[in-house]
């Protein structure tokens, strides 16, 4: 919320886009995007196209989709190193709905993002959720480890 | 004020707001501190956004005040109130003449305990006031109307509960571990 100038825009429209495609069940964009990143979650670190791609391959479908929605807080950014590193802070809300589950939270987390400008673009370079995560019934969104 | 200038301020308010749920929430007592160094808040209770059912405290004023006011009134759980803050629908006016802005948002709360699942506890808005001063932004007032009330036996202590005229509830949370009020002397 409030990109105030275009560098702003250009990481604020990765978020976006990340949780649109996981709730899209595009998993190649989000795979893509988490192609160069670490990502800390509560249940361990993943690097890299493989982690990405099987921090993925975790979640349930449901018709190809997981049946969420990722509503995201109030945005706060600031930038480091001369304006090539972008320092992201996010609520995320994750609702779901299946056949056995009624429309619930299941997570509220925080998403504290680095994000690295290479070129003319940027890219997500670190992610950690692991802050104060609160869980609700998960059983439906992540298969057991 | 110039274009870059207002730019910079909605940046500092975003910040300021921000900075406040993310230190409340993470039970970080010295940071919530300086969000209020120069602040207020004042809170009321409404049903349905309408009809006031607890006129607004007398406002609580600076660091250690405001932060005597949280751990009084909440509960904290391994020094977090294992809350999240969803601060949305964030608008923002920047006063070029008088450098003041205001900015007006909604929040829902949303708690998880063990035997109480995720669910949003309070929802309302907040009315907020800042002032330009030594070289940066400061939140100088905020205003929280609390309304659409769930049950918030876990986040607000028994004798806050009777004030705000909120129903009894049989069972009582447990009263928790508190984190250390930081020392601002």
């Amino acid at each position: 919320m409030y990109p105030t100038t275009p560098e702003e825009r250009q990481v604020y429209e990765q978020l976006v886009r990340y949780f649109r495609a996981i709730d899209e069940g595009d998993f190649a964009d989000a795979a893509h995007l988490m192609a160069r990143a670490t990502v800390r979650t509560s249940e361990g670190t993943w690097q890299g196209p493989s982690g990405g791609a099987e921090l993925l391959t975790r979640l349930r479908l449901y018709d190809g989709r997981p049946a969420t929605k990722h509503l995201m807080s109030t945005w706060d950014i600031h930038f480091e190193a001369a304006g090539i590193v972008a320092k992201s802070l996010v609520y995320v809300l994750v609702l779901q709905a299946t056949e056995e589950l009624p429309l619930s939270l299941i997570r509220a987390t925080r998403y504290a993002d680095t994000f690295v400008k290479d070129e003319n673009t940027w890219y997500l370079s670190e992610r950690d959720t692991t802050v104060g995560e609160l869980t609700g019934d998960l059983r439906h969104h992540v298969s057991p480890v | 004020m110039n274009r870059e200038e207002v730019a910079e301020a909605r940046r500092q308010v975003r910040g300021i707001i921000s900075a406040y749920f993310n230190a409340l929430d993470t039970g970080d007592m010295r940071a919530l501190g300086e969000v209020f160094r120069y602040g207020r808040t004042r809170a009321q209770s409404s049903r349905s956004g309408a009809q006031v059912i607890a006129e607004p405290d007398e406002p609580y004023e600076g660091s250690e005040r405001i932060i005597q006011q949280f751990v009084t009134h909440n509960y904290f759980y391994d020094g977090t109130p294992s809350t999240k803050h969803f601060t949305t629908n964030l608008t923002m006016e920047i006063h070029h003449e008088t450098n003041r802005a205001t900015s007006r948002s909604r929040f829902t709360v949303v708690q998880a305990r063990p035997g109480f699942p995720l669910q949003p506890i309070v929802t309302g808005r907040y009315v907020d006031s800042f002032e330009w001063r030594a070289g940066r932004w400061w939140l100088v007032d905020r205003f929280e109307d609390c309304f659409l009330w769930g049950d918030v036996r876990h986040h607000l202590v028994d004798e806050l509960r009777r004030r705000l005229q909120l129903p009894e509830f049989e069972r009582r949370a447990p009263r928790a571990e508190i984190p250390d009020v930081p020392d601002h002397s």
